[in-house]
Protein backbone atom coordinates (compact mmCIF):
# COMPACT_ATOMS: atom_id res chain seq x y z
CA UNK A 1 0.00 0.00 0.00
CA UNK A 2 1.39 3.42 -0.97
CA UNK A 3 -1.22 5.88 0.29
CA UNK A 4 -4.93 6.43 0.79
CA UNK A 5 -7.06 9.14 -0.80
CA UNK A 6 -10.52 10.53 -0.27
CA UNK A 7 -12.28 10.17 -3.61
CA UNK A 8 -15.12 12.39 -4.81
CA UNK A 9 -17.32 10.74 -7.48
CA UNK A 10 -16.49 13.66 -9.81
CA UNK A 11 -12.78 12.76 -9.76
CA UNK A 12 -13.43 9.43 -11.48
CA UNK A 13 -12.93 9.51 -15.26
CA UNK A 14 -13.61 6.80 -17.82
CA UNK A 15 -11.62 5.68 -20.82
CA UNK A 16 -12.83 2.76 -22.93
CA UNK A 17 -15.01 1.60 -20.06
CA UNK A 18 -12.16 1.56 -17.53
CA UNK A 19 -12.14 4.00 -14.65
CA UNK A 20 -9.15 6.10 -13.68
CA UNK A 21 -8.28 9.28 -11.84
CA UNK A 22 -5.56 11.88 -12.02
CA UNK A 23 -3.01 11.65 -9.24
CA UNK A 24 -0.28 14.30 -9.21
CA UNK A 25 -0.59 14.79 -12.95
CA UNK A 26 -0.49 11.07 -13.85
CA UNK A 27 -3.38 8.70 -14.65
CA UNK A 28 -4.07 6.08 -12.00
CA UNK A 29 -6.16 3.06 -12.94
CA UNK A 30 -9.05 2.44 -10.54
CA UNK A 31 -10.82 -0.77 -9.67
CA UNK A 32 -13.84 -1.10 -7.38
CA UNK A 33 -13.32 -3.85 -4.82
CA UNK A 34 -17.10 -4.40 -4.64
CA UNK A 35 -17.10 -5.26 -8.35
CA UNK A 36 -13.93 -7.36 -8.22
CA UNK A 37 -15.56 -9.50 -5.56
CA UNK A 38 -19.12 -9.31 -6.96
CA UNK A 39 -20.51 -7.87 -3.76
CA UNK A 40 -23.34 -5.97 -5.39
CA UNK A 41 -23.62 -2.29 -6.21
CA UNK A 42 -22.81 0.34 -3.63
CA UNK A 43 -24.00 3.95 -3.63
CA UNK A 44 -22.21 5.41 -6.69
CA UNK A 45 -22.83 9.03 -5.62
CA UNK A 46 -21.25 8.58 -2.18
CA UNK A 47 -17.74 9.62 -1.30
CA UNK A 48 -15.31 6.72 -1.46
CA UNK A 49 -11.72 6.06 -0.62
CA UNK A 50 -8.97 4.98 -2.95
CA UNK A 51 -6.20 2.80 -1.58
CA UNK A 52 -3.19 3.17 -3.84
CA UNK A 53 -1.42 -0.16 -4.25
CA UNK A 54 1.91 -0.70 -5.92
CA UNK A 55 3.90 -3.73 -7.00
CA UNK A 56 7.06 -2.79 -8.87
CA UNK A 57 6.11 -0.26 -11.52
CA UNK A 58 2.43 -1.26 -11.57
CA UNK A 59 0.07 0.96 -9.64
CA UNK A 60 -3.60 0.55 -8.92
CA UNK A 61 -6.19 2.55 -7.02
CA UNK A 62 -8.59 0.25 -5.22
CA UNK A 63 -11.92 1.92 -4.45
CA UNK A 64 -13.42 0.99 -1.08
CA UNK A 65 -16.38 2.29 0.92
CA UNK A 66 -14.44 3.33 4.01
CA UNK A 67 -11.21 2.93 5.91
CA UNK A 68 -11.26 1.33 9.36
CA UNK A 69 -7.71 1.89 10.51
CA UNK A 70 -4.20 0.60 10.21
CA UNK A 71 -2.63 -2.18 12.18
CA UNK A 72 -0.03 -4.91 12.08
CA UNK A 73 -1.46 -8.40 11.94
CA UNK A 74 -0.40 -11.97 11.47
CA UNK A 75 -1.98 -13.46 8.35
CA UNK A 76 -3.52 -16.86 8.98
CA UNK A 77 -4.35 -19.31 6.21
CA UNK A 78 -8.04 -19.98 5.56
CA UNK A 79 -8.97 -23.58 6.36
CA UNK A 80 -11.89 -25.30 4.70
CA UNK A 81 -13.17 -26.91 1.50
CA UNK A 82 -12.18 -23.89 -0.61
CA UNK A 83 -8.94 -22.71 0.99
CA UNK A 84 -7.47 -20.72 -1.89
CA UNK A 85 -9.32 -17.68 -3.17
CA UNK A 86 -7.70 -15.50 -5.84
CA UNK A 87 -7.10 -12.05 -4.37
CA UNK A 88 -7.32 -13.15 -0.72
CA UNK A 89 -4.05 -13.84 1.06
CA UNK A 90 -5.67 -15.11 4.25
CA UNK A 91 -7.36 -13.62 7.28
CA UNK A 92 -6.58 -12.30 10.70
CA UNK A 93 -8.50 -11.88 13.93
CA UNK A 94 -9.27 -8.34 14.98
CA UNK A 95 -11.06 -8.28 18.32
CA UNK A 96 -14.78 -7.56 17.97
CA UNK A 97 -14.68 -7.73 14.18
CA UNK A 98 -13.93 -11.46 14.24
CA UNK A 99 -12.11 -12.70 11.17
CA UNK A 100 -10.94 -9.96 8.80
CA UNK A 101 -9.86 -10.91 5.28
CA UNK A 102 -6.44 -9.81 4.07
CA UNK A 103 -6.13 -8.93 0.39
CA UNK A 104 -3.43 -10.41 -1.80
CA UNK A 105 -2.17 -7.14 -3.26
CA UNK A 106 0.26 -8.85 -5.63
CA UNK A 107 -2.53 -10.93 -7.19
CA UNK A 108 -4.91 -7.97 -7.49
CA UNK A 109 -2.33 -5.73 -9.15
CA UNK A 110 -1.20 -8.57 -11.41
CA UNK A 111 -4.77 -9.26 -12.52
CA UNK A 112 -5.23 -5.61 -13.43
CA UNK A 113 -1.96 -5.49 -15.33
CA UNK A 114 -3.07 -8.47 -17.41
CA UNK A 115 -6.57 -7.08 -17.79
CA UNK A 116 -8.14 -10.13 -16.18
CA UNK A 117 -11.86 -9.85 -15.59
CA UNK A 118 -13.07 -12.07 -12.79
CA UNK B 1 -0.97 -34.66 15.36
CA UNK B 2 -0.25 -32.33 18.25
CA UNK B 3 -3.10 -30.11 17.16
CA UNK B 4 -5.55 -32.98 17.26
CA UNK B 5 -4.34 -34.04 20.68
CA UNK B 6 -4.64 -30.56 22.12
CA UNK B 7 -8.06 -30.03 20.55
CA UNK B 8 -9.32 -33.27 22.07
CA UNK B 9 -9.06 -31.68 25.48
CA UNK B 10 -11.39 -28.90 24.39
CA UNK B 11 -14.00 -31.16 22.86
CA UNK B 12 -17.51 -31.37 24.11
CA UNK B 13 -17.80 -33.35 27.33
CA UNK B 14 -20.07 -36.04 26.07
CA UNK B 15 -17.96 -36.38 22.96
CA UNK B 16 -14.95 -37.06 25.14
CA UNK B 17 -16.89 -39.63 27.09
CA UNK B 18 -18.07 -41.20 23.86
CA UNK B 19 -14.52 -41.30 22.56
CA UNK B 20 -13.37 -43.07 25.69
CA UNK B 21 -16.03 -45.69 25.14
CA UNK B 22 -15.28 -46.04 21.43
CA UNK B 23 -14.66 -49.51 20.03
CA UNK B 24 -16.52 -51.01 22.94
CA UNK B 25 -18.33 -54.19 22.05
CA UNK B 26 -21.94 -54.54 23.10
CA UNK B 27 -23.92 -57.73 23.47
CA UNK B 28 -25.08 -57.65 19.88
CA UNK B 29 -21.85 -56.61 18.13
CA UNK B 30 -19.55 -53.68 17.42
CA UNK B 31 -20.87 -50.30 18.49
CA UNK B 32 -20.06 -47.19 16.48
CA UNK B 33 -20.54 -43.62 17.65
CA UNK B 34 -22.21 -40.84 15.72
CA UNK B 35 -23.00 -37.24 16.55
CA UNK B 36 -26.58 -36.53 15.61
CA UNK B 37 -27.90 -33.12 14.62
CA UNK B 38 -31.08 -31.58 13.25
CA UNK B 39 -31.54 -30.03 9.85
CA UNK B 40 -34.91 -28.75 8.64
CA UNK B 41 -36.65 -31.01 11.14
CA UNK B 42 -34.85 -34.18 10.12
CA UNK B 43 -32.18 -36.09 12.05
CA UNK B 44 -28.72 -36.58 10.55
CA UNK B 45 -25.50 -37.95 11.99
CA UNK B 46 -21.77 -38.09 11.36
CA UNK B 47 -19.01 -40.24 12.84
CA UNK B 48 -17.75 -38.72 16.10
CA UNK B 49 -14.16 -39.25 14.93
CA UNK B 50 -14.67 -36.41 12.47
CA UNK B 51 -15.89 -33.94 15.11
CA UNK B 52 -13.29 -31.72 16.72
CA UNK B 53 -15.64 -29.44 18.63
CA UNK B 54 -19.05 -27.82 18.61
CA UNK B 55 -19.37 -24.05 18.93
CA UNK B 56 -22.23 -21.58 19.10
CA UNK B 57 -22.95 -19.31 16.16
CA UNK B 58 -20.47 -16.45 16.05
CA UNK B 59 -19.86 -13.60 13.59
CA UNK B 60 -19.19 -14.97 10.12
CA UNK B 61 -17.07 -12.90 7.72
CA UNK B 62 -18.21 -13.37 4.12
CA UNK B 63 -15.59 -14.31 1.57
CA UNK B 64 -15.80 -13.42 -2.12
CA UNK B 65 -15.25 -15.80 -5.03
CA UNK B 66 -16.37 -18.96 -3.26
CA UNK B 67 -19.39 -21.22 -3.89
CA UNK B 68 -22.58 -19.90 -2.24
CA UNK B 69 -22.63 -22.85 0.18
CA UNK B 70 -19.63 -21.31 1.93
CA UNK B 71 -21.09 -18.67 4.26
CA UNK B 72 -17.69 -17.24 5.14
CA UNK B 73 -15.07 -17.69 7.80
CA UNK B 74 -15.05 -17.66 11.59
CA UNK B 75 -12.19 -17.04 13.91
CA UNK B 76 -11.54 -19.93 16.26
CA UNK B 77 -8.84 -19.17 18.81
CA UNK B 78 -6.67 -17.64 16.10
CA UNK B 79 -7.54 -20.18 13.41
CA UNK B 80 -9.57 -19.01 10.43
CA UNK B 81 -12.10 -21.64 9.41
CA UNK B 82 -14.66 -21.71 6.60
CA UNK B 83 -18.29 -22.40 7.48
CA UNK B 84 -20.43 -24.51 5.18
CA UNK B 85 -24.18 -23.86 5.23
CA UNK B 86 -25.59 -27.37 5.27
CA UNK B 87 -29.12 -26.18 4.46
CA UNK B 88 -27.87 -24.51 1.31
CA UNK B 89 -25.73 -27.52 0.45
CA UNK B 90 -28.79 -29.77 0.66
CA UNK B 91 -30.99 -27.33 -1.27
CA UNK B 92 -33.18 -26.72 1.79
CA UNK B 93 -34.95 -23.41 2.47
CA UNK B 94 -32.93 -20.90 4.53
CA UNK B 95 -33.80 -20.44 8.20
CA UNK B 96 -33.10 -17.75 10.75
CA UNK B 97 -30.55 -18.85 13.34
CA UNK B 98 -31.96 -19.79 16.75
CA UNK B 99 -30.51 -20.40 20.20
CA UNK B 100 -29.99 -24.01 19.14
CA UNK B 101 -27.97 -23.19 16.00
CA UNK B 102 -24.47 -24.65 16.15
CA UNK B 103 -21.30 -24.86 14.10
CA UNK B 104 -19.84 -28.37 14.09
CA UNK B 105 -16.09 -28.08 13.59
CA UNK B 106 -14.83 -31.10 11.67
CA UNK B 107 -11.33 -32.37 11.24
CA UNK B 108 -10.05 -34.85 8.72
CA UNK B 109 -7.20 -37.34 8.54
CA UNK B 110 -4.79 -34.70 7.26
CA UNK B 111 -5.73 -32.22 9.99
CA UNK B 112 -7.91 -30.19 7.64
CA UNK B 113 -10.60 -28.23 9.46
CA UNK B 114 -14.07 -27.13 8.33
CA UNK B 115 -17.07 -25.61 10.05
CA UNK B 116 -20.58 -26.85 9.29
CA UNK B 117 -23.69 -24.85 10.23
CA UNK B 118 -26.60 -26.97 11.50
CA UNK B 119 -29.96 -26.18 13.14
CA UNK B 120 -29.12 -28.02 16.36
CA UNK B 121 -26.86 -30.68 17.82
CA UNK B 122 -28.79 -33.50 19.43
CA UNK B 123 -26.71 -36.25 21.04
CA UNK B 124 -24.05 -38.89 20.59
CA UNK B 125 -25.58 -42.09 19.28
CA UNK B 126 -24.03 -45.45 20.03
CA UNK B 127 -25.17 -47.60 17.20
CA UNK B 128 -24.95 -51.35 16.76
CA UNK B 129 -23.70 -52.04 13.25
CA UNK B 130 -26.65 -54.40 12.88
CA UNK B 131 -28.94 -51.36 12.98
CA UNK B 132 -27.34 -49.67 9.95
CA UNK B 133 -29.29 -49.93 6.70
CA UNK B 134 -28.55 -48.88 3.13
CA UNK B 135 -30.19 -45.60 2.13
CA UNK B 136 -33.64 -45.80 0.51
CA UNK B 137 -33.60 -45.69 -3.27
CA UNK B 138 -33.46 -42.22 -4.75
CA UNK B 139 -31.61 -40.86 -1.74
CA UNK B 140 -29.07 -38.15 -2.46
CA UNK B 141 -25.37 -38.84 -2.66
CA UNK B 142 -25.00 -36.97 0.62
CA UNK B 143 -26.46 -39.83 2.67
CA UNK B 144 -24.48 -43.06 2.88
CA UNK B 145 -26.76 -45.08 5.18
CA UNK B 146 -29.60 -44.97 7.66
CA UNK B 147 -29.51 -46.07 11.24
CA UNK B 148 -32.52 -47.10 13.29
CA UNK B 149 -33.37 -44.75 16.12
CA UNK B 150 -36.58 -45.09 18.08
CA UNK B 151 -39.45 -45.49 15.64
CA UNK B 152 -37.56 -43.91 12.73
CA UNK B 153 -34.17 -43.58 11.12
CA UNK B 154 -31.28 -41.14 11.30
CA UNK B 155 -29.49 -40.33 8.03
CA UNK B 156 -25.76 -40.96 8.18
CA UNK B 157 -24.11 -38.24 6.17
CA UNK B 158 -21.43 -38.88 3.56
CA UNK B 159 -19.05 -36.13 4.67
CA UNK B 160 -16.62 -36.61 1.79
CA UNK B 161 -19.37 -35.84 -0.74
CA UNK B 162 -20.79 -32.98 1.30
CA UNK B 163 -17.39 -31.30 1.61
CA UNK B 164 -16.55 -31.82 -2.05
CA UNK B 165 -16.88 -28.25 -3.33
CA UNK B 166 -14.99 -27.54 -6.51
Amino acid sequence: MRETLLLEPSEVQRSDGREFMTLRGEPLALRRLSEEFHLGATDASAKKYAVVLGMGDARLGLIVDRLEGQQDAVIKPIQGPVPTVRGIAGATELGDLGAVLVLDVAALVEDLARGVES
Amino acid sequence: MSRQESSAGRAWDSLARAAAARESVGDAGLLREFLSFGLNGDPYAIAVERVREIVRLRPITEIPRVPPEILGVISLRGEVVEVLDLRRRFGLPPAEPTRATRIIVLHGDEGEVTGMLVDSVTEVLRVDEEAIRPPPSGESAYVSALCARGSGFVSLMNLEKVLELA
